[in-house]
């Protein structure tokens, strides 16, 4: 799909809510709207603006792809003979505009997961290639962001069609893909002038500095070896046992499946909640709050890189906003570098 | 006051009078605090106390295993571990409670309006003035203009279950039943729209009753399988009954220490459903949670006098 090197276009801030009608005049639009714990991404409305001061919303993109709650299919008995009705995704973006790069890469993680065959979600699918995923680099990461510790970039491309560098005055445009660049040509947009592009990298470079240190997220072999240690005795007993973090987190995907009505519902679980692994028997594996804090961490930091080659963090640093109890993710895996056994 | 505590602290642990002391310590983020479990004496001098100490300590104390622990205890910790000992889910003489004067906490909810959402890089207290800062630009105002609605009209509660009663304090004044007079000018229709959309934005992540120091049931109704009590569907209605039911299994026993709408991540503040529920207590049976431990129960005491009007 990527093509490089693609022409970078340049948008003016005052174009910018032109730009935003005119997608939402070709196909449903959804915009990264409003700031802190009131952000989110939204279908467009006349007047519904990017805010370039935002950091990432507080609800993530994950929310579009994998809905809180959704109707996987619907069942019925006609004439003594049951009926399947298997659920189609609707009321699908086309556009998201204003993608943080780290939430497009948590959907990069997650296709394989959704879409690796035979196993393939139709309904994440079906999402995932109806839409056109509008980026917006970092200019200014937030106090709790470490996504390069995590692999990822500021200005990160994986996952985007499209990439909006915030500049003076305006943004610079780059298409990644062959659907990127079919929703920038029509824009009609000047190409970017040699200073603009220059501003651009200074952006990233600033970007970048600011993000220096982070987080040790490469710790496969030490989780894997120190399953038992007794680091995990202490480690979560901070923790409240609520479900923010993971409800929060773009990566977090775990469900549970639930009948109402002839209808077969998906809904998000969470590994933080003793039910979690509740058997019907009565029993429970996960016994505590360090069983759980420890399988939502290895999770992340063990089985998925074994299974996938790569954490299943992206850095953007919203569990360690939003832990009532400041539980912050970055020391917690500065401490388990400590479990090697 | 930080100092005493850090002494005190220290000297309850060298003295094994206490195995654990329950108390904060500076967190990663600015103007955040974090849980301290300091159990050994040299882990005191990590102990802070100022208006970031915004989470209630005493929902962990059911959990600890430690026989004898000491509290650092705002009024907010003293009035839960009042229901607590009451309710005989701790056992009285297992906690300490070093009391601590309140003048109020700051709400982060409050302070991100006040800067419009903009990104705090620095922030510290100096004094009653809090200086912040993000990019290019400082903010400096005295604290109490972002304190958390819940500490207006804040109770002392009895000093009896001090182990160490504060110093006096000056407790912000104010109506705490202010805020439910504004919404009687509403309509029961404008409320219950409010309530809705209240849920809608609920994600369900049960932060609130998990930072509860009250709502810890060892199961709690949301967890039931059978019979399930919850459907599987996002439906309003789905969050609109878990506040509800939480409010009425809280009648009584919410102290309006205001943790639950300091936890959530999404910004859902419902605590007039409990401060309207507190206000009946009071004015119909002369009930105040987190005052006495030895006050019998709101729901499942009776007494002749019982104003039962509303009984049909």
């Amino acid at each position: 799909m990527k093509e490089r090197p693609a022409m970078a276009v340049f948008l003016s801030c005052d174009q910018l809510p032109a730009v935003l009608a005119a997608s939402a005049e070709r196909g449903p639009t959804w915009v990264a709207a409003g700031r802190g714990e009131d952000s989110g991404f939204i279908p467009y409305r006349p007047g519904l603006c990017l805010d370039r001061e935002a950091g990432p919303t507080r609800r993530t993109l994950k929310e579009v792809f994998l809905p809180r709650a959704e109707v996987l299919f619907g069942y019925e008995t006609v004439d003594g003979v049951p009926r399947l009705h298997p659920a189609a995704p609707s009321d699908l973006p086309r556009v998201i505009f204003g993608v943080r790069p780290c939430d497009a890469r948590a959907l990069a993680l997650l296709d394989p997961v959704f879409e690796e065959p035979p196993h393939v979600d139709g309904l994440w699918a079906g999402r995932r290639q109806a839409a056109t995923l509008v980026g917006l680099g970092c200019d200014r990461p937030g106090p709790a962001c470490f996504c390069p510790a995590a692999g990822g970039d500021p200005l990160g491309e994986e996952g985007l069609d499209v990439l909006m560098v915030p500049v003076d005055g305006g943004y610079l445009v780059r298409p990644l893909t062959e659907r990127g660049r079919a929703w920038t040509e029509p824009l009609g947009l000047p190409p970017a002038r040699p200073e603009q592009l220059a501003a651009a990298e200074a952006v990233a470079d600033r970007a970048r500095e600011r993000l220096a240190g982070g987080a040790p997220v490469d710790l496969q072999a030490t989780l894997a070896s120190g399953f038992e240690h007794s680091l995990w005795d202490r480690l979560h007993e901070r923790c409240l046992g609520c479900a923010a973090c993971t409800y929060l987190c773009p990566t977090c995907h775990c469900f549970d499946v639930g009948d109402e009505d002839g209808r077969r519902w998906r809904r998000w679980d969470s590994c933080m909640f003793p039910t979690f692994t509740l058997h019907a028997s009565g029993h429970n594996p996960r016994t505590s709050g360090k069983e759980r804090m420890r399988q939502r961490l290895m999770h992340k930091f063990c089985y998925y890189p074994e299974r996938r080659g790569r954490p299943a963090c992206v850095g953007c640093g919203r569990c360690v906003e939003i832990c009532p109890a400041n539980v912050d993710l970055r020391s917690v895996l500065e401490q388990l570098k400590g479990v090697r056994a | 006051m930080t100092a005493n505590l850090r002494e005190t602290a220290a000297r309850l642990l060298a003295e094994g009078t206490v195995q654990l002391v329950l108390g904060w310590e500076r967190g990663t983020s600015p103007l955040r605090t974090t849980p301290l479990f300091a159990r050994a004496p040299g882990d005191a001098e990590r102990l802070v106390y100022d208006p970031t100490c915004d989470h209630n300590l005493s929902g962990y104390l059911g959990r600890l295993k430690e026989g004898r622990v000491a509290l650092v205890a705002r009024p907010c910790e003293a009035r839960a571990l009042v229901e607590q000992v009451r309710e005989n889910r701790i056992a009285r003489d297992r906690v300490l409670a070093i009391g601590l004067p309140c003048s109020g906490m700051i709400s982060r909810r409050a302070l991100a309006s006040r800067l419009a959402d903009r990104v705090i890089r620095e922030g510290r207290l100096a004094g009653d003035r809090l200086v912040v800062a993000g990019d290019g630009w400082q903010e400096e105002f005295p604290w109490a203009e972002v304190r958390d609605p819940a500490c207006q009209g804040c109770r002392l509660p009895d000093p009896g279950i001090y182990w160490l009663a504060p110093e006096a304090s000056a407790p912000p004044e104010g109506d705490r039943f202010a805020r439910l007079e504004a919404r009687s000018l509403l309509s029961p229709e404008r409320r219950r729209e409010e309530f809705r959309q209240a849920a809608e934005r609920c994600i369900s992540c049960y932060a609130c009753r998990q930072a509860c120091p009250l709502c810890d049931c060892a199961e709690c109704f949301t967890d039931r399988a059978a019979p399930a009590l919850l459907g599987p569907t996002a439906d309003p209605s789905e969050a609109m009954l878990f506040h509800l039911v939480r409010a009425m299994h809280l009648a009584g026993r919410c102290v309006d220490c205001g943790a639950c709408a300091r936890a959530c991540p999404v910004g859902v503040d419902l605590r007039h459903l409990h401060l309207a529920l507190e206000r009946e207590g009071a004015e119909r049976f002369d009930h105040r949670p987190g005052v006495d431990p030895a006050a019998r129960p709101l729901v499942g005491s009776f007494r002749p006098e019982d104003r039962e009007e509303f009984i049909l």
